[in-house]
């Protein structure tokens, strides 16, 4: 539990850093490019965990070796 | 009457882009730049001859027998110079079938090849500026080339040049910040090519700080087990790949002001006054 607790911060800290270059890249100006940020960090960590979901229960029902 | 004629453009962008990619100079020279053309060729050729001679063109023979084919060298800088690394692949292929020690300077050629590949793509990035710049405009600041070189050099640096120092800030951070940070996890086996041959190229991508930890670090050898190990590869090399979005940003706005657009949207015309519309 604590390793996947683990992980899930790293990846949470490295989508940080993704989320705001990301978000430097698509505008130019700091102001916009600042509050954009929390909205596109949510979006990206949402979309993350649906694409999770989906390769969980694809290996749960296509590659399980239960 | 409006003019609405178009200013002419030195030539074609994508030719000259192109060109420069297979053979460092060859786009500054259809563009008719002469000189600038035979310098670049002669600084770019000779990282790449040069590491080649020290690296007796073994660069490649850190890769796993099992990855070696006709793509296995794309996802490399030395592929920003696609002409030298098409030589390598044909002269010396990927190294000997019977391994053996490495040279004495086998890290700082393998730089140099790196280096020159890099110093290609900046120079595809000024001839493909060049090709689109109107004749008899004379470009504003420094080159757009020189803040990409800049920012692949020490994250942020770039934007700090461009005057945009909050934001140079917080990509120095970011990506030096990572960079530490994922070296510290892997506890430094991260900085070998020898070991890590894919992740160490999107790492050198983070310029300086990975260059100088790598030789400081003399690359240390992994006596344990590291539970995070990858995690830190993982963060180190995205460190690099990051840096190209950070690139891109100065290279955008570098070009806008070198053309003289503007780089900010144009701002919305204030609607008129109820009273007074239609005058």
């Amino acid at each position: 539990m604590t390793q996947l607790l683990t992980h899930t911060l790293l990846f949470v800290a490295l989508s940080a850093a993704i989320v705001v270059m990301a978000s430097f890249y698509s505008d130019p100006d700091d102001a916009v490019a600042f509050r954009a940020m929390p909205r596109r960090f949510v979006v990206f960590l949402v979309s993350c965990g649906i694409v999770a979901a989906i390769m969980l229960l694809a290996e749960h029902l296509f590659a399980s070796v239960d | 009457m409006a003019d609405t004629q178009k200013p002419e453009k030195r030539g074609e962008p994508a030719v000259a882009l192109l060109l420069t990619w297979f053979l460092p100079g060859a786009g500054h020279l259809y563009l008719g730049r002469t000189v600038f053309a035979a310098a670049a060729f002669l600084v770019v050729e000779s990282f790449f001859v040069l590491g080649l001679v020290l690296t007796d063109g073994r660069t490649f023979e850190f890769l796993d027998p099992e990855l070696r084919g006709p793509l296995a060298t794309v996802l490399t800088p030395e592929a920003g110079n696609l002409g030298g690394l098409l030589w390598q692949l044909q002269k010396h292929g990927f190294g000997a079938e019977i391994p053996g020690p490495w040279p004495p300077f086998m890290m700082l050629g393998t730089w140099l090849c790196a280096l020159s590949g890099l110093l290609n793509v900046c120079l595809m990035v000024h001839a493909h500026v060049e090709a689109r710049t109107p004749r008899g405009h004379a470009g504003q600041g420094l080159s757009p080339a020189a803040y990409v070189g800049l920012t692949w050099l020490v994250p942020g640096l770039g934007h700090f040049f461009q005057g945009r120092r909050l934001r140079g800030a917080v990509v120095f951070l970011l990506l030096v910040g990572f960079f530490a940070w994922g070296t510290w996890l892997a506890e430094g086996s991260n900085l070998s090519r020898e070991r890590h041959f894919y992740y160490w190229s999107g790492q050198f991508l983070a310029g300086l700080p990975a260059m100088v930890s790598e030789f400081l670090s003399g690359r240390p050898r992994v006596t344990g087990e590291m539970p995070l190990g990858d995690v830190g590869l993982l963060f180190a090399c995205m460190a690099g790949l990051l840096n190209v979005l950070a690139m891109l940003d100065v290279c955008g706005v570098a070009e806008k002001r070198w053309l003289g657009l503007p780089t900010e949207p144009a701002a919305k015309k204030p609607e008129p006054a109820g009273g007074e519309a239609g005058a």
